[in-house]
């Protein structure tokens, strides 16, 4: 290799090694916004419901309002766990209660709190015993024990699509 | 022999410019150059390692209120469910929200805070085989392991780069608490009921746990507004709080409320290049 081409391959590497630079500081900044939000109108202009479908869980067997058996819930449980997060090494969880029952007996059963289904709609009542890490609940920045465990808790599902419709602590 | 390899060096010399000092520091800078270049390339392809247990990119108001709204832009979250498979000591997830809070009550166990939230974040199921982006809110009334987390629903490809509406706010002084998540597709609400807790602090942003292969794009929070007590009329936010950014997530104030509410309570950003 003679002087000339090494002086070419110095520029060249030089002019790399410029470009790197200059795109290391844009991406370390990539992620500011370059530009101000445009203002946005809503676009769903429909009602709002208190019944949302929820999220895929137990497959139904049947079209019928309750669609599902309590052995389908417990295998679903064996496999899946607890929603809100694992039991705490050294315990295995316990399935104390699953109940098909109305909305409004479930919500009794959570210290009042919406079972998210018309009162007289059926749901299922799964109560578990743990004690579980409720990670999945996000908690905000600055509060005491983010990663606090609770001995018990519950799983409701719409009885009829086993959706998963929530999910808490009892006390 | 020494003497030998001497006058071998010597005469190499002579005839390759590659061993003279001015060549050897060209090609020194040359390969030096090339590894950086060469790392450079490489870098946007590794994910960056980060130890969240519980990380927060947020902006925080401190005082009373009823409530509070945002327009939450709905991005793609990512949880790579092999990473974020729930694991033994907690669950990798990640999630836009606003926190309507009442902190330090000590009547709220475990933490010392009761609150109502809303907003969007994944879920990975056990098996760490699929995770989906789901609408939510939920609550932590006063009370013994009192908190309560209710799906509503997956976000919809449609709802992606618009705004979802979220908004908490109390009737009255009635322990009753409104819950609104209205995306571009769908408009979920809720209840709170029997929630007695006097709200001292709204914070709005990202929550993010795990330890890897998640990540999120930029998302905007504006049209910032908080519920005055009492009488429950509303104000744009006029002043920027504060913040707190936990890496890997990258937030602040794109631009900050304006004091007189001219630009509709500022624009918030969050997202996770993680």
């Amino acid at each position: 290799m003679n002087r000339k081409t090494l002086m070419i391959v110095s520029a060249v590497a030089l002019l790399i090694a410029a470009g790197w630079g200059v795109l290391a500081l844009t991406g370390a900044a990539a992620a500011k916004p370059q530009t101000a939000p445009p203002p946005r109108p809503h676009l769903y202009q429909g009602a709002t419901t208190a019944y949302g479908p929820g999220v895929p869980a137990i497959s139904p067997r049947t079209n019928a309002p309750v669609a599902y058996t309590a052995a389908d819930v417990a295998q679903y449980i064996k496999v899946n766990g607890f929603a809100g997060g694992p039991v705490v090494s050294g315990h295995h969880l316990v399935i104390e209660k699953i109940l098909f029952i109305t909305s409004k007996q479930a919500s009794l059963l959570i210290q009042g709190e919406s079972a998210d289904r018309p009162d007289n709609t059926i749901v299922c009542y799964v109560q578990l015993r743990g004690p579980f890490i409720p990670g999945e609940l996000d908690v905000p920045y600055g509060v005491s024990n983010p990663n606090a465990t609770v001995l018990r808790v519950y799983e409701i599902f719409d009885a009829h699509t086993g959706n998963m419709l929530g999910w808490g602590g009892l006390p | 022999m020494p003497k030998q390899v001497q006058r071998s060096v010597s005469d190499t010399a002579k005839t390759d410019t590659t061993t003279s000092p001015g060549s050897r520091i060209s090609l020194a800078i040359a390969l030096a150059v090339s590894f950086l270049a060469v790392s450079f390339l490489l870098y946007p392809h590794v994910a960056q390692a980060y130890s969240c247990n519980v990380c927060h990119g947020v902006v925080i108001w401190n005082g009373s209120q009823w409530g509070a709204q945002t327009e939450a832009e709905v991005v793609n979250l990512t949880c790579t469910p092999a990473d974020c498979k729930p694991g033994t000591n907690y669950v990798p997830h990640v999630g836009n929200v606003l926190w309507v809070i009442n902190a330090n009550d000590s009547s709220c166990y475990p933490y010392d805070a009761c609150w109502v939230e809303a907003g969007y974040h994944t879920l990975t199921n056990a098996q760490g085989t699929s995770t989906s982006n789901v609408y939510y809110w939920a609550d932590v009334r006063p009370g013994n392991n009192n908190f309560h987390v209710h799906t509503k629903g997956n976000v919809q490809s449609g709802d992606l780069g618009n705004d979802a509406w979220l908004n908490i706010d109390e009737y009255g002084n009635t322990s009753t608490w409104e819950i609104d998540i209205i995306p571009a597709t769908s408009g979920y609400s809720g209840t709170s009921t029997n929630n007695s807790m006097n709200p001292n602090q709204i914070q709005m942003g990202m929550e993010l746990t795990g330890t890897g292969g998640e990540s999120a794009n930029t998302s905007y929070f504006t049209y910032n507004i908080w519920y005055e007590t009492n009488n429950n009329s509303w104000h744009y936010q006029e002043n920027a709080g504060s913040t707190h950014n936990d890496s890997p997530i990258e937030s602040g104030w794109y631009q900050k409320p304006a004091s007189n509410g001219s630009n509709y309570g500022g624009s918030f950003y969050t997202s996770c290049p993680c």
